[in-house]
């Protein structure tokens, strides 16, 4: 059996041509979850930042009687329905917070505040 | 015969090029996804080396004097300066921490010498920061890379 030189060419292109298609595959998709983990990153860094302002907020007794909360793709309020939405439920002296992103939960912290003692300075002494 | 020869030839040139057009095409656009991927990357390391690390440099600062009558906001040269009182050995200092000339700067100083903002050490590179105090809550905005990032601090210690 005889084989033409342009069948042995075209094979080698098609390997080639597949080699390159699963490699280019392989490497969308590393990029693909290389976008999916960064964007969950700037999401975590923010919902941590809103929990934490949250939190010093109810610790200075200024956090408003609405249990929800919007903010902007830059973590900054906002009075409408927005990309993150924070949840707050105070039960048993204990703030709950749970923020979500396009109603994906990202972050879930409870918190309770322990209150400071104050001791009165002995004058005489 | 002959023509026949030259059109397979033309054939196998065309068909050659064309593939290896598709070939560097879709090489090019790998390469210009994984830049794009790489570019938001150190989009955000920088977001969060920036932003996060000035607020969480203040807040600890902050933290470490958290009192009410420790802790005040003054206004020179209309800019805002976190001042943060303490005492050593009875003689009082002020740490004076503000943003100028597009840089976050400290100054420590003993309260008798007084403040001067060109002597203020660099910390950091920051567009703007500003301070205010709001019944005992200190708000502190930072303004970088045209972003603006807002926390709180509740001024809880009580006095001194």
């Amino acid at each position: 059996m005889k084989h033409s030189k342009t069948g042995i060419f075209l094979m080698e292109l098609i390997v080639g041509v597949l080699f390159f298609s699963l490699a280019s595959a392989l490497c969308i998709q590393i990029f693909v979850k290389a976008k999916q983990m960064n964007n969950e990153s700037i999401q975590k860094s923010h919902a941590s930042r809103i929990a934490s302002n949250m939190i010093e907020l109810y610790k200075s007794h200024e956090l408003e009687d609405d249990n929800i909360l919007y903010f902007d793709n830059n973590a900054m309020p906002t009075q409408q329905k927005d990309f993150y939405c924070v949840t707050l439920d105070v039960i048993d002296d204990v703030l709950k917070i749970k923020v979500t992103y396009d109603d994906k939960l990202v972050y879930d912290l409870d918190y309770y505040h322990y209150q400071q003692k104050t001791f009165e300075k002995d004058v005489e002494s | 015969m002959r023509n026949k020869m030259e059109k397979s030839h033309t054939i196998d040139l065309v068909f050659v090029l064309l593939l290896f057009c598709v070939f560097s095409m879709s090489a090019l656009t790998v390469v210009y996804i994984g830049s794009h991927v790489y570019s938001s990357t150190v989009e955000t390391l920088e977001y969060n080396y920036g932003h996060n690390t000035v607020g969480d440099y203040i807040k600890e600062k902050v933290r470490q004097n958290l009192s009410e009558d420790q802790i005040e906001v003054k206004t020179f040269d209309e800019k805002d300066v976190l001042c943060i009182h303490s005492l050593e050995n009875n003689i009082s200092y002020t740490t004076y921490i503000y943003s100028d000339q597009g840089e976050l700067k400290e100054l420590f100083v003993n309260d008798e010498q007084g403040f001067h903002i060109e002597n203020g050490e660099t910390i950091m590179e920051v567009d703007e920061v500003h301070f205010s105090i709001n019944k005992s809550l200190l708000t502190i905005e930072i303004c970088m890379n045209n972003q603006t990032q807002e926390s709180y601090i509740a001024l809880i210690g009580g006095k001194v």
